[in-house]
């Protein structure tokens, strides 16, 4: 029956916009950024509403929505929504390179779409790869030249990690069906997990551990991060760890849960090199999107130490942190799309010398950001430090917890080299005029910063609630 | 009762209210900062109206602490953010109120980013309040870490600290502290979940007992400039020539005493008792060390901020008596204490800017500018515990209740405020009287380079000369 399918009505309309934007790429002639942005618009937003409505439709055993996957969608498709329509000044007068980007960006929201609600290790794996294949293109949208190395090699272990993840897939389907469900239940029945199953569980976690950017296979990211231009620097900051999280913790919550255990002391091993190499990294840099990439890769391995048992509340800990600090990244690289000279933007952290003296409202916002992140209350960081402190200290990990916690105080070096640079030193260049589009970001991501800290409710217990699906 | 909460509320919300006034408000090319210095001002005078009106609603010699405000503020984890008061509390937020207030006073004619001074001045009044009115473990950790910001960033820009390395270690150091404190009191939460007062319910198993504990007393002595922590503190506060950034700079340590009166002397395990021992011993030592360096150096400032230490670790170590009775002491005291401080640094800072835009000496500079003089000497006396303010009566009390508990101990701490006292005496001679070679060749008075404070400063500098004799016996008397 045809209405059996209705769940799959947000990923048709992505397709049909895809699509769309194609032909108006190749019908129509005098295109501009905005037109492929105004599509990619009225794409994502009936996306959202269909997933909100549809939020709880099967489809076979193949594909599942619940509100966990729901609640993802959602909110990667609002922070590609948002992130697209803030990229839209750097693409005015290159039609090319917007369409490039644009019609990426709506490809991986697709890829993330079927990677969540993949009740299947076929379609999983296909739609986690292709997302790793079309990072190549988008990093390619506006790069330098001498960019293209750095991106080539990104490639070449992409398709490596891509290769590992088809392999470990392909072993897994040798030994039982690729159905969640089924191969679920066969875990659980075995007694005694043979080598063979235990090295496809392990290639299919390192192709996420890669995914994510956690050390030691974070090589790749900030170079790809400081060479990319902005848009596809923020989008990649942003928006993969949401989807490649919650599809790596919905994957082993769902199926590999019965032989997950062993994996725990890896996983802690890579969470704490990842929370020890984040720290010390960002503070050996001196452009700014490198900086913020080692933060992100701190922040990262505090979600691997938080969420390494895959239970309950230490799920939710994780959850709640990953949502905080995607949120202040959002904030952060906002105001990186604020920080330009001469139509450019600006990269160094000696470029933004003195930024309070001529933007003191967008050097106000990076700091109550940088502050958020460094977990200082009341702002939302604290929410997310304590939620994970808690769940550290209620498991009884207190040197997991000294270890997150005296690796934040040398990550915050590094964010005060920035705060010192921003208000401390005088100012050396002009700045441009802010767009009015980057004020708006700023005071909406601002305002939910403050709604959240009121009323921190709607981010912990309505998280929870939404969340139940895997807790 | 529920006006009370109210109160105390506004006591937290109204300068947080002015912050955001203060950063809207509009600068123009010829009244640069002035708009935002005004509403700083009208912040913390509503601030001090509100504290009067609650100091009325308080019975000031029965009332202990009492809780006065909740807000459910997290489901899961379940925590409650907690407000109370005491007189102990009211008195320490109403004298950082007019310590602020006088630092307003001494920046008035700054034109180096007044706005962000006033804003971040504002922020750290809010903070302060705050903490002195926390009643639950959280409330207490939030507000004692997010003092921290202001504090950088006011002493960031407007501090003169020439090393930032200098200034990074100071906040990073700090911030190790609140991570101590955060990490003891996540803890603690997990055993049960009390306020801190009856915080000594929870029991813990030995070694934990003396871990948690010891986290909290690292986290509150990291605040005071207690040997091995009084380095950074030092070299930090030195350089501050700004009178509103020096006053907030040394009310930190106000933060790290408070912590340890609220936690320690009732409530800490005995396991505690050698550690505590040892802390004695080594805030003497510092006591006497930092006296003598003042004493030895020619910088005002110095001396300054070796009179603010020593008697930071003598309210510290009559607090850690075992009793509770010299509280209202410490509190009556230091009342006075930080408004002396406070307007001894605006006056610093008016003959440190004559100093060096006349390119003359300090030495003598009191003896043509005689409101300056007058108040300076006024203030230098009530420093030393002449009997002109609430430290003279109260300062005895406590120095009897240290000489009944330990006489060898009170007999060094008080070696040391005299020395701080000497120090400070010293100086006021340096700046009064010029040695003989000098004094021949004086400038006869009206024909004096250095200007001497305006009639509105030195009204304001009356005003609190009067507060602090009004506060002689008790600083609350107008309650009854």
């Amino acid at each position: 029956m045809l209405v059996n399918y209705v769940a799959l009505l947000p990923e048709a309309v992505l397709t049909v916009g895809i699509l769309l934007m194609i032909l108006v790429r190749f019908l129509r002639s005098a295109n501009t950024a905005k037109t492929f942005l105004t599509l990619a618009k009225w794409t994502i937003l009936p996306t959202v509403l269909l997933t909100a409505v549809f939020y709880d439709r099967n489809v076979g055993a193949f594909w599942g929505n619940n509100d966990y996957t729901t609640l993802f969608k959602i909110v990667i498709s609002l922070f590609v929504l948002s992130w697209g329509s803030l990229s839209l000044r750097r693409f005015q007068n290159k039609e090319n390179d917007s369409f490039a980007f644009f019609l990426v960006l709506l490809l991986e929201l697709l890829c993330f779409s079927l990677m969540l609600s993949a009740r299947s290790l076929e379609l999983l794996a296909a739609a986690a790869v292709c997302c790793q294949m079309l990072n190549y293109p988008l990093l390619k949208t506006g790069a330098d030249e001498e960019c293209l190395p750095s991106f080539r090699r990104y490639l070449a272990a992409a398709v490596f990690f891509s290769l590992l993840l088809t392999a470990g897939v392909l072993m897994l389907r040798y030994f039982s069906d690729g159905e969640y469900e089924k191969l679920g239940k066969f875990l659980a029945e075995q007694t005694e997990t043979v080598w063979q199953i235990r090295l496809a569980f392990v290639m299919i976690m390192v192709f996420f551990l890669f995914a994510l950017g956690v050390a030691p296979f974070h090589f790749w990211f900030a170079d790809v991060v400081s060479g990319a231009v902005l848009p596809v620097a923020g989008y990649l900051t942003i928006v993969p760890v949401l989807a490649y999280f919650s599809a790596f913790v919905n994957l082993i919550v769902n199926v590999l849960a019965p032989i997950y255990d062993w994996f725990v002391p890896v996983m802690l091993v890579f969470g704490v090199l990842s929370v020890f190499i984040g720290a010390v990294g960002a503070n050996s840099e001196d452009n700014l999107r490198r900086t913020f990439a080692y933060a992100g890769l701190y922040y990262v391995g505090v979600l691997l130490v938080a969420a390494a048992d895959m239970h309950g509340q230490s799920l939710l800990g994780a959850f709640i942190y990953l949502l905080v600090y995607v949120l202040a990244f959002f904030g952060v690289y906002t105001v990186f799309a604020g920080c330009r000279s001469k139509g450019e933007y600006l990269r160094c952290l000696q470029e933004i010398r003195g930024l309070s003296t001529q933007q003191p409202f967008l050097a106000a916002a990076f700091l109550v950001l940088m502050i958020s992140l460094i977990g200082t209350p009341p702002l939302l960081g604290f929410l997310g430090k304590l939620s994970v402190i808690n769940t550290l200290v209620a498991g009884g990990s207190y040197g997991l917890m000294a270890v997150v916690a005296f690796s934040m105080l040398i990550l915050v070096c590094a964010y005060l080299k920035i705060i010192t640079v921003i208000y401390f030193e005088p100012r050396n260049i002009s700045f441009d005029r802010v767009d009015k589009g980057v004020y708006t970001y700023i005071a909406i991501n601002l305002l939910l910063i403050a709604v959240t800290v009121l009323n921190p409710k709607y981010l912990m217990h309505d998280v929870e609630m939404m969340l139940a699906a895997i807790l | 009762m529920e006006n009370m909460g109210s109160l105390v509320n506004a006591i937290v919300l109204v300068p947080l209210l002015g912050m955001f006034f203060a950063a809207i408000s509009r600068e123009g090319e010829r009244n640069r900062g002035s708009n935002a210095l005004s509403v700083g001002i009208f912040t913390v005078l509503s601030n001090l109206v509100i504290l009067w009106r609650t100091a009325l609603q308080m019975d000031v010699g029965k009332d202990g602490w009492k809780t006065v405000s909740r807000f459910a503020w997290l489901e899961h984890p379940k925590i409650e953010l907690v407000f109370g008061i005491d007189v102990f509390s009211l008195m320490l937020i109403a004298a950082v109120h007019l310590a602020v207030l006088l630092g307003m006073v001494g920046v008035r004619h700054n034109t180096y980013r007044q706005k962000a001074l006033i804003v971040f001045a504002l922020m750290f009044l809010s903070m302060i309040s705050g903490y002195f009115l926390a009643s639950d473990f959280f409330s207490f950790y939030i507000f004692f870490e997010s003092l921290l910001l202001p504090l950088f960033m006011m002493i960031g820009i407007f501090g003169d600290v020439r090393k930032q390395q200098l200034l990074y270690r100071f906040f990073l150091y700090n911030l190790l502290g609140a991570v101590f404190l955060f990490v003891a009191l996540v803890v603690l939460y997990n055993h049960e979940n009390v306020s801190i007062l009856e915080v000594s319910r929870i029991v813990l198993s030995g070694q934990g007992e003396v871990l948690v504990w010891g986290s909290i007393f690292i986290a509150f002595l990291s605040r005071i400039p207690v040997w091995p922590f009084h380095y950074w503190i030092s070299s930090v506060n030195v350089n501050i020539s700004n009178p509103l950034v020096f006053i907030v700079a040394n009310i930190v340590p106000l933060s790290g005493v408070y912590g340890l009166i609220r936690f320690f002397p009732v409530n800490a395990p005995a396991a505690l008792d050698p550690y505590l021992l040892v802390l004695e011993i080594v805030s003497i030592i510092t006591m006497l060390m930092i006296a003598f360096i003042g004493f030895t150096k020619r910088d005002i400032r110095y001396k300054i901020f070796a009179y603010m230490t020593v008697y930071y670790i003598l309210y510290l170590l009559g607090a850690l008596l075992p009793t509770d009775a010299l509280l209202m002491n410490i509190g009556f005291s230091m009342f006075s204490y930080l408004i002396i401080v406070a307007a001894l640094e605006v006056m610093v800072a008016h003959i440190d800017g004559e100093r060096q835009e006349n390119e003359i000496g300090n030495c003598g500079i009191l003896c043509n500018i005689r409101r300056t003089s007058w108040v300076f000497s006024f203030l230098i006396l009530a420093a030393i515990g002449m009997p002109l303010s609430s430290m003279f009566l109260n300062n005895m009390v406590i120095f009897a209740g240290l000489l009944k508990y330990n006489i060898q101990m009170a007999v060094c701490i008080l070696l040391a405020v005299v020395l701080a006292s000497v120090s400070l005496l010293q100086q006021l001679f340096y700046l009064k009287y010029p040695p003989e070679a000098a004094a021949a060749h004086r400038v006869p008075v009206g024909e004096c380079c250095v200007e001497d404070i305006s009639l509105k400063v030195f009204a304001v500098m009356l005003l609190t000369a009067v507060i602090l004799v009004l506060s002689f016996v008790n600083p609350l008397w107008f309650v009854g």
